[in-house]
């Protein structure tokens, strides 16, 4: 079903509205700019709102308007829409990462071009992966779970849209401004000012959104996933606030001076840069797991209460961990010890939120064994626990001093990222998409298990390769001949990596392989269900469970 | 203020009001009349998925 046909003719012309208001922003930024990369930007919203507006207007009266049935009918067009998104960044995002991957092996095959050297491809693949792939997966299951959780529609049918459609121009606005050499220098929050305005309307719409519905929930309670969820979203906004603030060099320069300056600045940072971890790459995915985990293995979570305490021990610990990305600076001793002392401390509530997990399967085994979907989200639970287990240990202080700048980071990184919440996204898709799609199952049933065995084998050539990369040039460095001279020149350790970063290209492009391969599964179950899609949206329950 | 006293308020504050807070949590998540309540939300999800198909 289309997203008109799901609007009521209001609702469409509201959505006229906001189309047009952003083709004229698209125009107004493009008008300012005259050139460079915000001109470009300002012409992509000028076209999105115009394509809106013809989408939107064509079918201003054409259509019939959505039934009254509706309302007792779980809203899903925006979380199938926001699935496409995920599958089309997770393809785009890590095809990119591979490439980079291979670049590192073989870095005389950048092409003359600017816009493909591995400086500006390298914030395509993390924003790609992390706001694309992963922040459409979060919106798309927030969607979902709030829900079924709440047993209550979508608060309205106009701003999962909004939410949506923005936040993936946002995407599209960072990743084609590092194209352009676009960036305001900071890891995770590279994009310029103006995108970072918008994305505030967006998330504070997204937030208004969630809270509405759960005021309309049926339920009694609050279940633990939605607390989860909204962490990530109130979290996220403070931090990417706080981070971002910032001058513009003029109103029509897509460039801008952070206001932070010195080790601030570098604090600052590093608190957006670890919560970001934990708010964007942790509360939201352990929302999605407390969702998507019991549901599927048709058991309740082991431990409902321990759930609650995880909760706000990782709310509360992560706050304080942020420093330990700078051990070793000139931020003063007793912060980064601060730092240290909770990133140990997060130990706890971490793998009490990976056991309760893994709890919850005990007595399902034979399930875990049997349905590749499930193991998805029991892998997912176990590299949870170790790459939890792993960041405390790097985050005490002599061990830092051999990690650091090594490629160890990066394989601590991607054992977080591919094992965790990758493995815990494919599981929530293919647990929703035959169901949001009206089919008993995925199109291609064995192709799951494939992607399964791509995806754990690729993760794991992936991050042991990079363990011996990182820890090989840890010693390299710090290695001394009896003279007290260093052993090894820097481009000798450089030499030594290529083994590894070969491996590492194999074991990213297995994962890829088994992405691409989810993507052609989702899609053939797509086309299967034809125009069934519309007697998908299934009934709410305003009975409270028992 | 000097320097020391702020200081001294950072680094004690942040820890004690946060363990404080973790106490409360811990008594309330864990105090057994709740119990039932935690059983019955952990569940509530569950029947979701016999729902979905029975329609
Ligand atoms: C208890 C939980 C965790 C702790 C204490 C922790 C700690 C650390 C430490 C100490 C570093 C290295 C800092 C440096 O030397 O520069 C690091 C880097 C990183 N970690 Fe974790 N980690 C945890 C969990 C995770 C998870 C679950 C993920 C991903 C899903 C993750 C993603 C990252 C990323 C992306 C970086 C690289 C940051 C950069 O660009 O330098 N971490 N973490
Ligand atoms: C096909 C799978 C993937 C491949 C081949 C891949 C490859 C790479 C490469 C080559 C880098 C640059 C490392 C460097 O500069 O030394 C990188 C960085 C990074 N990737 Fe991936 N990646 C993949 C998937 C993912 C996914 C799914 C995520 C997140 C959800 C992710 C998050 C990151 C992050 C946060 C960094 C920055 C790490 C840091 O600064 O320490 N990657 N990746």
């Amino acid at each position: 079903m289309t997203m008109t046909a799901t609007l009521t003719s209001t609702e469409r012309r509201i959505g006229f509205a906001i189309s047009a208001a952003l083709a004229v922003l698209g125009l107004t930024m493009a008008a300012v700019a005259k050139s460079g990369p915000m001109a470009v930007h300002g012409a992509m919203a000028l076209v999105l709102g115009v394509a809106l507006v013809f989408h939107l207007g064509g079918a201003l009266y054409d259509h019939p308007e959505p039934s009254n049935r509706r309302h007792a009918e779980y809203y899903d067009a925006p979380t199938r829409f926001g699935i496409v998104m995920t599958l089309i960044w997770a393809v785009v995002g890590m095809g990119v990462g591979v490439w980079l991957a291979a670049l590192m092996y073989w870095p005389e095959a950048t092409p003359l071009w600017p816009g493909t050297s591995y400086g500006r491809l390298r914030p395509v693949h993390t924003s790609g992966v992390i706001f694309g792939f992963g922040g459409n997966a979060l919106i798309a299951t927030s969607f979902y779970v709030l829900q079924r959780t709440s047993r209550a529609r979508l608060a309205d049918a106009v701003s999962p849209w909004f939410v949506l459609i923005g936040f993936n121009l946002f995407c599209a606005w960072a990743a084609t401004g590092y194209l352009m050499g676009q960036t305001q220098s900071k890891e995770y929050a590279e994009p310029e000012w103006y995108a970072d305005l918008w994305l505030v309307v967006v998330w504070v719409t997204y937030f208004v959104l969630y809270i509405r519905t759960l005021a309309r929930r049926a339920e009694p309670h609050i279940y633990v996933a939605n607390w989860y969820y909204m962490a990530f979203i109130l979290v996220v906004a403070m931090l990417h606030i706080v981070n971002n603030l910032a001058l513009p060099v003029t109103w029509g320069s897509g460039e801008s001076f952070t206001i932070w300056s010195g080790v601030q600045d570098a604090m600052i940072q590093w608190w957006y840069g670890h919560n970001a971890v934990a708010f964007f790459l942790t509360a939201g995915f352990l929302g999605m797991l407390y969702y998507f985990l019991p549901v599927r293995a048709q058991r309740p979570i082991w431990s409902y209460r321990l759930s609650i305490l995880s909760f706000w021990g990782i709310v509360f610990f992560y706050m304080w961990a942020g420093s330990h990305h700078l051990h070793y600076t000139a931020l003063p001793y007793w912060v980064q010890t601060l730092g240290m002392t909770f990133s140990i401390m997060l130990l706890v509530p971490s793998w009490a939120s990976a056991g309760n997990a893994i709890a919850t399967l005990n007595g399902a085994w034979h399930k875990v064994r049997d349905d590749a979907v499930l193991r998805f989200m029991f892998v997912a639970a176990v590299f949870y626990g170790l790459s939890t287990f792993e960041g405390s240990f790097l985050a005490i202080r002599p061990v830092n001093a051999l990690s650091h700048y090594t490629d160890w980071t990066v394989g601590h990184v991607h054992s977080g990222t591919l094992g965790w919440v990758a493995m815990i996204v494919f599981g929530a898709i293919y647990s929703m998409v035959p169901k949001l799609w009206g089919r008993d199952d995925m199109a291609w049933p064995k192709a799951v298990e494939w992607h399964f065995w791509l995806a754990i084998t690729g993760t794991l050539i992936y991050v042991v390769s990079l363990w011996n990369a990182g820890i090989t040039q840890g010693l390299m460095w710090r290695a001394y001949d009896e003279g007290g001279a260093l052993s090894y020149s820097f481009i000798e350790s450089v030499e030594a990596m290529l083994p590894y970063y070969a491996a590492r290209t194999l074991g990213g492009a297995l994962f890829l392989a088994g992405a691409v391969l989810c993507a052609l599964n989702c899609g053939a179950t797509m086309r299967a269900a034809g125009d069934q899609v519309d007697e998908a949206d299934r009934p709410l329950y305003t009975q409270p469970a028992e | 203020m000097s320097h020391e006293t702020l200081v001294l308020i950072a680094k004690t504050i942040g820890p004690i009001w946060m363990g404080g807070f973790m106490l409360i949590v811990f008594i309330r998540s864990y105090n057994p009349r709740r119990r039932a309540e935690q059983e019955r939300i952990a569940r509530s999800i569950l029947s979701e998925v016999e729902r979905e198909t029975r329609t």
